[in-house]
């Protein structure tokens, strides 16, 4: 993208959110938060989940409970106009994901998932500064909103933490360099 | 700890204030047989005892060390500074609500211990190129003290409270009495190695810090967790809770009183002296007042400075000892908000193990009579640290899911390193406090106003911060090095100070050389208020070098008859 169209699209976002045209956009992003919907799509939430961060040879999302984690972080941790992006982009992974493989997301394959999911990624916005004021203005993205929660949620987590990464729970000295080989885990906590 | 207290018992010295220059009145004080008051606004915290959170580990936490929309909503201040963990520690902004002409994040620590439980620890000396400034630059007023008249008390308050770092031989940031320093992991080595060999009077260093490297009697080592904000079971690290206060009150010389909201100091008019303090007991909101001989303020730069101007008398109409009319004005924060990140695509099989909780120093190199010319006045320091990217910076960057997107996350990512300038805030005579004329808080006293900005001198370093730091990181073969401006509001930094300065002249500061008031001999301000400059270094070494001096001046008046 060159620097006049960064411009451009700019300027649009910034008319939807003053227009009269944007009225629609601001209504949606603005309005009480569906959070009954929210709680009542917890089964789908862990499927995600455990789509992003699936258990290998360490455990994944789901039995790290991290869908309890993003329902809470949703509900109390989030603004009214991310709120209402994560609950519309719950609604549209289910309508899209019924509309192109005819089943709901917990019936489909771990391709079928991942397909469905590099499509809600790909939505995301790549170019940095409309990103950004795209956040701004009309809150967060509700991919990338998911998956931020999602990695939280694990790394957080005791499964996580102490299977999923390294966790140095009283470390007593410090080392400043230590040699490590291809198995080392990150560590949990800075 | 003595935590009893009686109404009618006069004190030879009482402190307003527990935080780290107060914990430091009351143990000097009550080692020299003073029988002393300790007034705390808060609530008491006693070491180990009262650091609920110390031991928890991240999944214990309801909502995992994130705030939560109605704390954000409710404390816009405590919340961008503290979460779940250490939340207790900070004032609620709903609770004790004051006055921005500009945004200013006035952070604070309303209970014993104050804000040294909360510290960042940093220790570092002032100098004479510090102790000039003002008089070489022609701005504000001279220092009255210079480096030989605190180096001594430096000596003494990092033998106390243990500091470790690394002697660097510097005339311009004194070496001190060291601990031995911690550890640069590998990146912090790389990059102190290219500065070594690309830059003409510059280096990069250990931070020097109040966390023990050798255990000392009852204290530390630190255990390299990194959770010092939560209050440390260890007491690996200095806090007046830990360390200060024990002392003060192992004398049988000490008392405590929580809950203590200072309304004023009292003034004789006949004795020419302060006699006491006058309190409201925060719960019940009844008045009493306690006497003294002497009397130390040390409810820190902005308290301190409202309790002197609500001290009104015939005597002192707009607030005692402000016969120069400075008293709330000059005050001063550090800029701690831009700076230089980038990433190094070396190092691949090396890590660290265990969380130092410190990180960089590279001293200041500007304007100290070396090197190149520059458009602004003072300088700053580089703090910083490097590290391996973790899921933390991965969450928001890495592509993909599956299998292949979790064990990337879970392995160490690039080396990073990011470094931000802290750098010297000029005093500027209307940057400053003033009590409100009618609104007031719960207890019935005035709310404060405060009225502060960043001017050309600060913007113009922050621009040659962000410069010198890509610069520094480029050379040293980082990636995608970027610069930052946070264009964080005056307070952010929490080192507020100025507003009852030092000086030679009554006519135009509020303490002398020994801290002071001009006109009223039995009261010292030793807390942040007292700074004539700002200088670049974390300051409360300095303060609390200040106090211990403080204390055996007043000490040494007092018997010999003078106060």
């Amino acid at each position: 993208m060159n620097r006049r169209q960064v411009i451009y699209r700019i300027l649009g976002i910034s008319a939807i959110a003053v227009s009269g045209a944007g009225f629609w956009k601001y209504w949606n992003i603005y309005k009480k938060p569906d959070l009954l919907y929210l709680t009542s799509k917890k089964s789908l939430i862990a499927e995600i989940a455990e789509t992003i961060i699936p258990t290998t040879d360490t455990p994944g999302a789901k039995i790290a409970k991290v869908e309890d984690f993003i329902i809470k972080m949703v509900r109390d941790c989030t603004a009214t106009k991310s709120q209402n992006n994560f609950i519309k982009g719950l609604a549209d992974l289910e309508t899209y994901t019924e509309e192109n493989y005819n089943k709901t997301y917990v019936a489909c394959t771990v391709k079928e998932r991942e397909a469905v999911l590099t499509h809600f990624e790909n939505l995301e916005e790549s170019h940095y500064l409309i990103r950004k004021l795209k956040q701004k203005i009309l809150g967060d993205n509700f991919f990338h909103m998911f998956k931020s929660y999602t990695v939280t949620g694990y790394c957080t987590s005791e499964l996580g933490a102490t299977k999923g990464l390294s966790y140095d729970y009283l470390p007593s000295t410090f080392e400043a360099c230590i040699t490590i080989g291809d198995k080392q885990k990150s560590w949990a906590t800075k | 700890m003595v935590n009893t207290f009686e109404k009618s018992v006069s004190y030879d010295a009482i402190v307003i204030g527990s935080g780290i220059t107060g914990g430091w009145a009351a143990k000097e004080l009550c080692e020299k047989g003073l029988k002393t008051l300790m007034l705390e606004r808060g609530r008491d915290v006693r070491h180990i005892k009262d650091y609920p959170t110390a031991n928890l580990n991240p999944w214990d936490f309801e909502y995992r060390l994130n705030n939560t929309n109605k704390e954000s909503t409710e404390n816009p201040i405590r919340s961008g500074t503290s979460d779940e963990s250490d939340r207790m520690f900070y004032v609620s902004d709903k609770e004790h609500p004051y006055i921005q002409h500009k945004p200013f994040n006035w952070i604070r620590g309303y209970q014993v211990g104050g804000k040294s439980l909360i510290w960042g620890r940093q220790c570092y000396r002032l100098s004479d190129l510090d102790f000039e400034a003002n008089i070489k630059d022609g701005v504000s007023i001279d220092w009255p003290i210079r480096y030989k008249d605190v180096s001594g008390w430096y000596d003494y308050v990092e033998r106390f409270i243990g500091v470790s770092g690394k002697h660097e031989n510097l005339p311009y940031l004194p070496d001190g009495c060291y601990q031995p320093p911690m550890e640069l992991n590998c990146i912090e080595k790389h990059l102190a190695a290219s500065i070594k060999k690309n830059e003409e009077h510059r280096l990069l260093t250990i931070a020097r810090v109040a966390n023990l490297t050798r255990g000392l009697t009852d204290r530390g080592p630190c255990q390299n967790r990194n959770l010092c904000t939560r209050g440390c079971p260890y007491g690996g690290y200095f806090s007046s809770n830990s360390a200060t206060i024990p002392a003060a009150a192992a004398t049988g010389n000490l008392t405590i009183r929580p809950f203590s909201v200072v309304k004023e100091i009292i003034y004789d008019e006949k004795l020419q002296k302060a006699t006491g303090v006058r309190i409201i007991d925060l719960n019940t909101r009844e008045e009493f007042e306690f006497n003294a001989r002497i009397i130390f303020v040390n409810a820190s730069t902005i308290n301190t400075t409202s309790i002197l101007l609500n001290s009104k008398s015939s005597r002192f109409p707009n607030g005692i000892g402000n016969d120069s009319e400075q008293l709330g004005h000059n005050l001063m924060d550090h800029h701690s908000s831009s700076g230089a990140s980038g990433t190094h695509e070396g190092f691949k099989d090396e890590y660290y193990k265990g969380r130092r909780p410190c990180g960089f120093l590279i001293p200041r190199f500007r304007n100290i009579g070396k090197g190149e010319k520059v458009d602004f006045l003072r300088g700053y320091n580089f703090q910083g640290r490097g590290e391996r990217e973790g899921w933390q910076e991965k969450k928001n960057n890495l592509k993909g899911f599956g299998a292949t997107f979790k064990d990337q996350l879970t392995k160490p990512g690039s080396w990073s390193v990011w470094m931000g300038g802290w750098g010297e805030c000029l005093p500027y005579f209307d940057n400053k406090i003033v009590l409100s004329e009618n609104k007031k808080d719960k207890w019935g006293l005035p709310l404060i106003e405060i009225d502060f900005s960043f001017r050309e001198n600060e913007h113009l370093m922050m621009k040659d911060i962000q410069n010198t730091g890509a610069i520094m990181l480029e050379k040293a073969g980082f990636k995608d090095v970027n610069t930052f401006s946070y264009n964080t509001p005056g307070g952010a930094t929490v080192h507020e100070m100025g507003t009852a300065r030092m000086g030679n002249d009554p006519k135009t500061s509020v303490l002398n050389k020994h801290n002071q008031i001009h006109a009223v001999r039995n009261v010292f301000v030793t807390d942040g208020s007292c700074m004539t400059s700002s200088a670049c270094q974390n300051p409360s070494l300095t303060y609390m070098a200040l106090t211990a001096r403080a204390c055996d001046y007043a000490v040494s008046e007092m018997k010999k008859g003078n106060i």
